[in-house]
């Protein structure tokens, strides 16, 4: 069966000044299979994914999401639609608790499940009770069980990353976009979310940002390089590790 | 874990309201009527804290709001000749569309951009009351004593301006502000507004349109201005230009901030320590405004969380 | 036209003559304003009455000289260096205090306000104090006479703002203050002392404004409450030039000088001040850069 395209953009570009951070790129994204896009640092990839959920706005190009042109679309309407992004530095609400940070994520989704409409019904909202259920559930399983009442800033830098995860599952996504999750987590952690993203993506298409090749070449079936900017190169990990243009400029060392 | 939140902040503030209930059959007249005033006013800073505590958009032009329903509830009475009642209603859907126009415009700014439209619309609406005098009655003012009449609660006849009926009013009305408040806070729609506060960017990321929430927390705290000033018009029977005044959009900023912003009833806190304050200083010299300045600059360098707000942080953490 | 021209030409030019000086002052006031924005982000919510000190600071000085050529010289030089340093011991004291948060700046600089009404509202009281002008001098047009003294307002606040407009492109100080209002950043690593910076630009913001307060006086008179007009006043020209534009604030000035004072002669002051809010609010929420500044987001 031919995979089935889920996400392109054509053209797409961002500026700053007289700084291209992403030129003219054609990418595409197809169903079921764990993408990766690596790269050097300042390559443009974390502006790419910004303007694909919405986050920083395009200079130019276009973007499509199942079929549909979202270039115009705002952040929230694409995140909506099922685009949602994790970020590389963590943007979480620092003095709220994490259960109230996992909960703002989880009570919109909530609305369109089965479980929240019951509920829905008598109080025109959500009840509490199944959004400490959903937080529950997040927050297990990115293995950060029981920290519900701790204040997010709080957390160590690496937990912070995972909370972000949490919030993003519990956003119920269609493509979930994780910017270096694996940034600031120690061996073992780095083990169990390795298991946590193949577990994902079962359900969810996964698209990953990462330094970390081991990571990487254990989980991608697809990978997409850039530098400076633009893609250098697009194939299968065991391609992409062959590939000389891409040894030179960023695995050869 | 929410609601035990709801449990405790409504016992607690159903223990405050007891006690201002009690307080009228204690109090000497004199404390009666200013603790009467106190509640009203702090029904205004609870509507000015709603978007300042919970959406962190702070605002120099409460004043239009507040005199918005206290205008169009007295002049509603002058020219339509509508009861009372009808007058309050018809102030609160007026305030409602004034800052829902408002909003509109205003809300497509933010941060010190924000604070100046706030204080240029704020200025614009007591101008034109100046400027339509012949309307509005201009600086003058009007009194409303000989248009309201009485009524009637239990076969017994009352004037709004007997002591009783104002202290009483007041509290409803700060009764209805705090609970309407406290539930909006404690529910997923609160979550939202608090969040808006902490980081909007990262808010509109979790796929809320942070606009239409800063909107309706706009609206919300317009209206409850807007009622506030008209229940303010009809307790002591007076429409003015100084509630439009630049002063009387700044007073509910103090209330808040020293009473503590964000929190539900550090507005009620704020006012009380304020009005006495400047009681007791304007007995030994006029210029109380002084001690407003002092206290601002104070404040803000010193105890940026309030009264309040420091409490919750050392001893009640569920307060909201 | 050509009738109504014979019939209010006369009162046209008046209200151009008066609108013109009205727009110098603002000028120089608002400039003041402008710079501590544009320099360190801050909204003055004082400057006002950092303009109404340097009114009753002049009457103090007319007060104590008895002579107002002399009144006039000693508070000219010694209205600046006053409020300049209130406004440097404010930086100091209360504004390095909260960091220049914006929001709190703005709360802070309130309290300043009514500290400084009040506190000039004790020394001063409530009264209306006139000032006499320095000279008489009238100048004869065909149709009326006109001070000599508010012409001589117009060319002084001119010269201050080349001044200024000197210092900012040609000095050192106005090097820094220009890396400073780019990046604060940059300008650190660059050795440029940002604190000192931030003190001499809130002073030099109060001494514009003081300065514009003496020379103001003989024309308007003074008195405590004398400061929040040119505040509103300057908060329009300021945005309407778009926030920190030296450029875009003087020619913002003239536009507010010029139309109130037409509108001032032929309709009414209310009218023009209500007009000039609502056109500000409406430039600020359609067009966040001002009319002349660059985009700011
Ligand atoms: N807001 C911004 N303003 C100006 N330049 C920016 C901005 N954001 C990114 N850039 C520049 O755009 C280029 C691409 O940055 P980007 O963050 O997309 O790279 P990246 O591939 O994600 O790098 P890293 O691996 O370090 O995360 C860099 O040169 C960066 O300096
Ligand atoms: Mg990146």
């Amino acid at each position: 069966m031919a995979p089935v395209k889920l996400l392109g953009t054509q053209g797409l570009t961002r500026q700053y000044g007289g700084l291209i951070a992403v030129n003219d790129v054609d990418f595409n994204l197809y169903e079921d299979r764990i993408h990766a896009i690596i790269g050097p640092n300042g390559a443009g990839k974390t502006t790419l994914v910004s303007m694909i959920c919405g986050r920083t706005p395009s200079s130019s190009g276009r973007i499509n999401f199942k079929g549909k042109d979202i270039t115009r679309l705002s952040s929230a309407k694409r995140v909506q639609a099922g685009i949602v992004y994790t970020f590389q530095v963590t943007s979480i609400f620092g003095n709220l608790s994490c259960f109230e940070n996992v909960a703002l994520s989880a009570q919109r989704t909530l609305r369109e499940q089965p479980e929240g409409r019951a509920s829905l019904e008598k109080w025109g909202m959500v009840s509490e009770i199944e959004i400490e259920k959903a937080v529950s559930k997040y927050l297990l399983k990115v293995g950060l069980e029981g920290i519900e009442s701790q204040i997010a800033s709080t957390l160590p830098y690496g937990h912070q990353k995972l909370l972000e995860v949490a919030m993003g599952l519990a956003a119920g996504p269609e493509l979930l976009i994780l910017d270096e999750p694996t940034q600031g987590l120690a061996e073992s952690e780095i083990d169990n979310l390795i298991q946590l993203i193949r577990d994902i993506s079962k359900s969810v298409n996964v698209l990953l940002i990462e330094h970390n090749m081991e990571v990487v070449f254990n989980l991608a079936e697809h990978v997409t390089v850039m530098d400076n900017g633009s893609i250098l190169a697009e194939g299968t990990p065991s391609e992409i590790e062959n590939n000389p243009a891409v040894q030179d400029s960023y695995l050869g060392n | 874990m929410r609601k035990n939140s709801l449990n405790h902040s409504l016992l607690f503030q159903g223990g405050i309201l007891m006690l201002l209930f009690l307080l009228q059959f204690i109090l000497p007249t004199y404390h009666h009527s200013s603790v009467s005033k106190i509640m009203l006013l702090a029904s205004y800073a609870i509507g000015y804290n709603f978007l300042l505590g919970y959406t962190g958009l702070m605002s120099l032009g409460h004043a239009m709001f507040f005199s918005s329903g206290m205008y169009s509830m007295g002049l509603g009475i002058y020219y339509l000749e509508l009861s009372p009642l009808n007058g309050v209603i018809f102030s609160a859907s007026f305030s409602l569309m004034v800052s829902l126009i408002f909003g509109l415009f205003a809300l497509r700014t933010s941060g010190v951009s924000f604070l100046i439209v706030t204080l240029m619309f704020g200025q614009t609406f007591y101008l034109s009351i100046l400027y339509f005098n012949e309307f509005t009655f201009g600086h003058d003012g009007f009194s409303l004593a000989k248009y309201l009449g009485s009524f009637v609660i239990f076969g017994k006849e009352y004037l709004f301006s007997n002591p009783d009926i104002r202290y009483n009013f007041a509290l409803l009305l700060l009764t209805s502000y705090l609970l309407i408040t406290t539930f909006i806070l404690l529910s997923p729609v609160g979550r939202i507004l608090i969040a808006i506060r902490e980081n909007e960017s990262r808010t509109q990321l979790l796929g809320y349109n942070v606009f239409y929430y800063k909107l309706f927390a706009l609206v919300l705290s317009g209206t409850f201005s807007g009622v506030a000033g008209a229940m303010h018009g009809l307790l002591f029977s007076y429409i003015g230009t100084t509630f439009a005044e630049i002063h009387h959009s700044i007073s509910p900023l103090l209330w808040t901030l020293l009473g503590g912003a964000g929190t539900v009833i550090g507005p009620l806190f704020g006012t009380g320590i304020m009005y006495y304050l400047i009681d007791f200083i304007s007995e030994i010299t006029k210029n109380y405004l002084l001690v407003v300045g002092i206290v601002l600059i104070l404040m803000i360098i010193w105890f940026p969380l309030g009264i309040m707000g420091s409490v919750r942080r050392k001893w009640l953490k569920w307060l909201p | 036209m050509s009738t109504w021209l014979n019939d209010n030409g006369p009162l046209l030019f008046l209200a151009l003559l008066d609108g013109t000086v009205t727009a110098f002052v603002l000028a120089l006031i608002a400039l003041g304003l402008s710079l501590v924005f544009g320099v360190m982000r801050i909204v003055n919510v004082a400057h006002g009455e950092l303009f109404m000190l340097g009114a009753v600071l002049s009457w103090f000085a007319f007060d104590l000289t008895n002579d107002p050529l002399w009144g006039f010289l000693t508070a000219l030089v010694l209205a600046p260096v006053i409020v300049g340093s209130i406004a440097i011991f404010s930086d100091r004291f209360i504004l390095r205090k909260i960091s220049y948060h914006p929001e709190s700046t703005i709360v802070a600089t309130i309290g300043l306000l009514y500290v400084i009404q009040q506190l000039t509202l004790m020394f001063f009281g409530p009264e209306v104090r006139p000032v006499e002008a320095p000279f008489y001098f009238r100048i004869q047009f065909p149709w009326f006479g006109y001070s000599g003294y508010k012409l001589l307002v117009a060319g002084m606040s001119a010269l201050c703002l080349s001044g200024v407009w000197l210092l900012m492109k040609r000095s050192k100080l106005g090097l820094y203050m220009r890396a400073t209002q780019q990046d604060i950043e940059i300008a650190k690593t660059f050795g440029v002392p940002t604190q000192k910076i931030y003190a001499s630009v809130f002073a030099l913001g109060g001494g514009l404004a003081a300065l514009a307060g003496v020379l103001v006086v003989p024309i308007r008179q003074a008195d405590h409450l004398m400061g929040l007009e040119p505040l509103l006043l300057s908060f329009i020209v300021v945005i309407i030039g778009g926030l920190g534009s030296i450029r875009g604030t003087i020619v913002a000035a003239f536009i507010i000088g010029i139309s109130d004072g037409i509108i001032s002669v032929f309709y009414e002051p209310t009218l023009a001040k209500m007009l000039a809010t609502l056109l500000v609010a409406m430039v600020l929420v359609l067009k966040p850069g001002g009319l002349y500044g660059e985009d700011q987001a």
